[in-house]
């Protein structure tokens, strides 16, 4: 299928060219002049394969709105990435058959080794499951708020990664490769769809209350995309460095230094026509002179009414933690609400402590963390989702929750909690253009390996850019001798999702 | 991929391996048996960039004038579109360009007037001289290779630990520019200075990121280590050859002839390269390439190491006159033998590409527009006469890179004003036939040392280790965050910030500086609004602006007139009009002098080429 696809794009290329020397107003250009004028804006703003799809981006603007390929289900995404590999044993998976043989060698599973080593025997989920909404979904006590929205959700249980270790999976689930240093997500969303707000960025990453997640500036990073379309990390009590002018200077100040600087460059400009780089330039300094408002405006919840601080758990005196991310989630819903394209939300870090200290890596204590981190993660979530709903927002914008892997069945060898399973996990999605109440895949009777419609993270990917009216294949970039996609060589839509 | 065709390969390269260059037979020769790569490519020709280079008669150009025959390609190419080139650029203009495309940093005001002053005919060609000979000339120019090579300090991955000791191979590139090292040398060294009396150039093999995170679990392990080879062999395949080899780890390259098993004997050459271990401690030694003995290394079905294959022996890409060594050759013996293959003086890609490279951090791109890929995915060049022109002065000047940089500079086509024509832009809008010097931003590393040499304070020390562009809290992991201050320690060249991978610089990284995760060819060149709000509105760029006013108010204590002007002629190395001194007489009163110089490190004028 790929070798096809690729053909294609080489055939269309040359008559791409062919058609672009006959056309260049009679002038004589030899075939390797031709080419000069292909290539004359970029490699990548000429559409250099026919196969491709690629925005053209506007130098002076590049976060204006751009067309998708096809009409979309869904014009946003807030994203929640839970880091440290959520256990699908312990919340959304529910298997009846672990319960039963509790306390039993996983069969087959005696000489396995994983992550950290060897295994103990199974063990049955620590919270009990129970059907919820009217759907009858089994949702475990530990998110009690989020199964309460159990028919809203459409699971997907049958994920699988290509790594068991957190970093390369995380980056799996932010750019779809384990090595550094690809484009996110966020940043090929914005790359293809610009934004439909012109005061704010149109990717915007909110880190947990407790610190960045483990990749960091990877999981919103532009990659080898422009640099225009890399996230921008602020949240609820942190806001983007350097946006306010520096201490000392003022509002007044800070204005007659911007109209004295626009003059010196727009007299520059003058002599220097038609150079759309430094005019950029000079619409970049508005744009940044707006977000020093919006940015403020928009992290500034307290004008949020009580009910709705209640809503997501954002009260909470008693739990911080929970407040903290309750208020992130508050923010992205307010930047959905303003049109920035794609939000992603973080949830556990590890500058606090590592292996599920504060976040979801219970290798060996996973009662005792999961019985803290559920709750911070619980109500802010359902409160997210309960918001969107009642504002129409969901009619819009994709949630899409999602981890790095999954975990094991078993106890780990002598310890009390489960170790990396990439061969199992659960993500869900919810919102606008997928089916819900909804459950696709299946694991085996353990939850140990997804064996039935098994998908991949470029599966997730793939299908999250279709629901945004972008077709995978034809969203490219060109670096280092290819056609780079976010899905690379792989990636089905998983259309047994779609509303 | 028929096993028994690609060893049949290897016999018809040793045959021919014995006469010279084999350029077009060696390709033909091998394409026969390559169907994916013949579907993709006109039968019987071969692809450019395989070709040997071959010395052009000179073009005849009809109106034009120059001695110069690069100037004569470009001039050609000119009159077959009819666009007339722009004039020669104001002197104060050419060396500011010259000043920071080839040191990174601008001229002083007092330069630009003795430039300006000079009235001998060889004025220009003494400055170029001068120019080439500064230490920052290495510095400058080492930044370019950094990039190409992916180096970092930092492992990457989730541990992101630091590489303290990673240094002295930034510092051996530095030394290398500036010695004017023969580029076939400075090839080789890279790849097994270990041999050739120059270790600190293996830092090349090791630049990339590892992961250190292990297990018990084989597969994780297994993959890890295919990672760091895939990692080494794509660098040396991008850098030095413009081809992505590391497309052929998992199937034969879809567009260039390079097979799945030229990959995996490519592999072979480099199977004993380690990265050391334990790398942050303080007495670490130097952060460069261990070597060990490896064992057998296989064709993997899908590049999945639990697909072993055929057995391969350690070679290079056949089609472009590999070689085949056997199977337990020395390691050390394998990288010399590949490093020499890669340095043949007629070898079709390695100095096409290099001096590609160099045409390229002239005039803001390349002659061909994918400086890394010179297969069939990429550009074809503008200029492919002009491209073999330079490749074989390269070669003949026994690999001097300075010998060529002079000729370049010594052109026209440099030279040229910047100053637009509608008719021109209408036909070559981004000036790729050079009718005029393409005006364009100039890059982080340019910026930041700008404005450190403008204000007064570089610190121009070399080499050694470097200082971190971050506050450093090291809680469970590794957190690297905006500093609060900057002292006179941070006030270094960029090139000696200590390149932390995953993280931009909190100023100038937004400057789509990379983040050292992988090879960079060419940097994308963004504009954003988080640029402006960073240069705007960061402790850096306000503590230069105070340092600036400082300078301006010691030497002009009771002149405003006297610190606008010195301020225009710094940063701008021109004077304020009239007009500018009137209104910047009046904003300066009003709000002072470090709000002028924060505009000036701000302005268009300061951080564009021109």
């Amino acid at each position: 299928m790929t070798l096809r696809n690729e053909t294609r794009g080489r055939r269309d290329r040359r008559s791409f060219l062919a058609n672009l020397a006959t056309g260049m107003s009679g002038a004589a250009l030899s075939p390797f002049c031709a080419t000069t004028g292909a290539l004359a804006v970029d490699v990548n703003t000429a559409a250099r394969q026919e196969g491709s799809l690629r925005p053209t981006i506007d130098p002076r603007n590049p976060y204006a709105p751009r067309a998708p390929h096809f009409a979309p289900a869904a014009k946003n995404v807030v994203m929640i990435f839970c880091a440290g590999a959520v256990s699908h044993i312990d919340t959304f998976d529910y298997k009846p058959e672990l319960v039963r043989r509790h306390g039993q060698a996983l069969p087959g599973g005696d000489q396995l080794v994983t992550f950290q080593g060897a295994q103990g025997t199974m063990v049955q989920p620590l919270w009990q499951y129970r059907p919820r909404g009217e759907s009858g979904k089994m949702v475990s006590d530990l998110l009690p708020h989020t199964a309460e929205l159990a028919d809203d959700l459409c699971f997907i249980h049958s994920l699988i990664t290509e790594t068991n270790t957190h970093g390369p999976g995380e980056n799996v689930m932010c750019t779809g490769s384990n090595l550094d240093g690809l484009p996110s997500i966020g940043a090929w969303v914005s790359y293809a769809l610009g934004s439909e707000n012109d005061q704010l960025p149109p990717f915007v990453a909110i880190a947990d209350p407790r610190g960045d997640p483990p990749m960091t500036g990877n999981d919103w990073g532009a990659g080898f995309l422009p640099a225009a379309f890399q996230g921008t990390d602020f949240n609820a009590s942190k806001s983007i460095a350097n946006l306010l002018p520096p201490v000392g200077v003022s509002a007044e100040a800070d204005a007659a230094w911007r109209a004295w600087l626009r003059r010196l460059n727009e007299r520059q400009l003058a002599h220097l026509p038609a150079n759309a780089e430094l005019a950029a330039r000079i619409s970049s300094y508005d744009l940044a002179a707006r977000m020093q408002l919006s940015i403020p405006s928009v992290t500034n919840i307290s004008d949020e009414p009580k009910h709705i601080l209640k809503l997501y758990g954002a009260d909470d005196a008693e739990n911080p933690l929970k407040a903290g991310f309750a208020r992130n989630c508050i923010l992205a819903r307010r930047l959905v609400e303003s049109g920035v394209r794609f939000v992603q939300l973080f949830n556990g870090s590890y500058h606090q402590g590592g292996e599920g200290v504060s976040n979801w890596d219970g290798h060996k204590h996973i009662k005792a963390q999961y019985d803290v981190h559920g709750p911070i993660m619980d109500q802010p979530v359902a409160g997210l989702l309960r918001d969107l709903k009642q504002r129409g927002l969901f009619a819009d914008t994709l949630v899409v929750w999602c981890t790095e892997f999954g975990r094991m069945p078993t106890f780990q060898k002598g310890a009390q909690g489960r170790d990396h399973n990439p061969d199992a996990f659960t993500c869900w999605l919810a919102g606008a253009g997928v089916k819900a109440p909804f459950s696709h895949g299946v694991t085996d009777e353990f939850g140990y390996q997804a064996v039935d419609k098994v998908e991949t993270v470029h599966d997730l990917h793939a299908t999250i850019l279709h629901l945004l009216g972008l077709d995978h294949e034809r969203l490219t970039f060109y670096h280092n001798g290819l056609d780079r996609r976010l899905t690379g060589v792989s990636g089905t839509v998983i259309r047994d999702l779609l509303s | 991929m028929n096993k028994i065709s690609m060893r049949g390969d290897v016999k018809i390269d040793r045959q021919l391996s014995s006469l010279r260059f084999l350029g077009i037979a060696s390709v033909l020769g091998v394409a026969f048996c390559l169907g994916e790569v013949r579907s993709e490519t006109d039968p019987g020709v071969v692809h450019w960039s395989f070709q040997p280079l071959v010395e052009h008669a000179l073009p005849t150009v009809s109106t034009h004038v120059s001695a110069n025959q690069i100037d004569l390609w470009v001039l050609a190419k000119l009159d077959e579109v009819g666009i007339t080139p722009s004039a020669m650029a104001p002197r104060p203009t050419l060396l500011r360009r010259l000043s920071l495309v080839m040191l990174g940093l601008p001229p002083s005001p007092l330069q630009v007037m003795r430039f300006v002053k000079d009235g001998r005919p060889d004025a220009w060609e003494r400055v170029v001289d001068r120019t080439l000979a500064r230490p920052e000339y290495g510095e400058r120019w080492a930044q370019h290779w950094i990039d190409v090579t992916g180096w970092g300090e930092t492992d990457g991955y989730e541990g992101n630990e630091s590489r303290s000791h990673a240094w002295p191979y930034r510092d051996y590139v530095i030394e290398a520019w500036n010695s004017d090292k023969p580029y076939d040398d400075f090839a080789r060294e890279q790849i097994a200075g270990d041999a050739l009396g120059n270790p600190r150039a293996t830092g090349f093999l090791v630049a990339g990121p590892v992961d250190r995170v292990k297990s018990p679990n084989r597969a994780l392990t297994l993959n890890q280590r295919q990672d760091e080879l895939a990692r080494i062999i794509d660098t040396t395949g991008t850098a030095f050859m413009g081809m992505t080899i590391g497309c052929a780890r998992c199937h034969t390259h879809k567009f260039d002839p390079i097979t799945h098993y030229d990959y995996y004997a490519i592999q072979a050459v480099f199977a004993g390269v380690q990265h050391p271990s334990g790398a942050g401690a303080a007495a670490a030694p130097p952060y460069l390439s261990e070597f060990v003995q490896p064992g057998p290394t296989h064709v993997l079905v899908r590049g999945d190491p639990f697909l072993p294959e055929e057995l391969v022996s350690p070679g290079a890409i056949l089609s472009l006159a590999g070689f085949a060594m056997k199977a337990g050759v020395a390691e050390q013996t394998r990288r010399l033998r590949f490093a020499r293959w890669l340095t043949r003086i007629d070898h079709p890609l390695t100095w096409r590409v290099i001096v590609n490279r160099l045409w390229q951090h002239h005039f803001g791109q390349g002659l061909v527009a994918t400086p890394s890929d010179f297969g069939a995915n990429g550009a074809l060049p503008t200029h492919p006469r002009l491209l073999d022109r330079l490749a074989l002065e390269l070669v003949r000047a026994g690999g001097s890179v300075k010998h060529v940089q002079r000729q370049i500079l010594q052109t026209q086509v440099f030279r040229r004003s910047h100053a637009s024509q509608d008719r021109a832009l209408a036909v070559d809008a981004d000036a790729r036939l050079l009718w005029r010097y393409p005006p364009h931003r100039l890059d982080a590393e340019a910026i930041h040392d700008s404005m450190l040499f403008v204000s007064g304070v570089l610190d121009s020390e070399m080499g050694g280790p470097g200082y971190l562009g971050f506050d450093l809290q090291v809680k469970v992991d590794r957190e690297f965050l905006p500093k609060e201050s900057y002292t006179a320690e941070d006030w270094r060249r960029m090139v000696y910030m200590t390149k932390v991978r995953q993280e931009r610089e909190p100023t100038f990284g937004m400057f789509d500086c990379p983040e050292a995760t992988h090879p960079v060819g060419q940097r994308s060149r963004s504009t954003t609004p988080l640029q402006a709000l960073n240069l705007a509105n960061s402790r850096f760029v306000m503590q230069q602006s105070e340092l600036l006013a400082e300078r301006l108010e010691a030497a002009f204590p009771d002149s405003r007139e006297g610190q606008i002007t010195l301020a225009f002629k710094l940063a701008l190395l021109r004077p304020p009009t009239t007009l500018e001194i009137e209104e910047t007489r009046q904003f300066v009163g009003q709000f002072g002098l470090v709000l002028l110089c924060r505009a000036l490190f701000n302005s268009n004028e300061f951080v564009f080429l021109l």
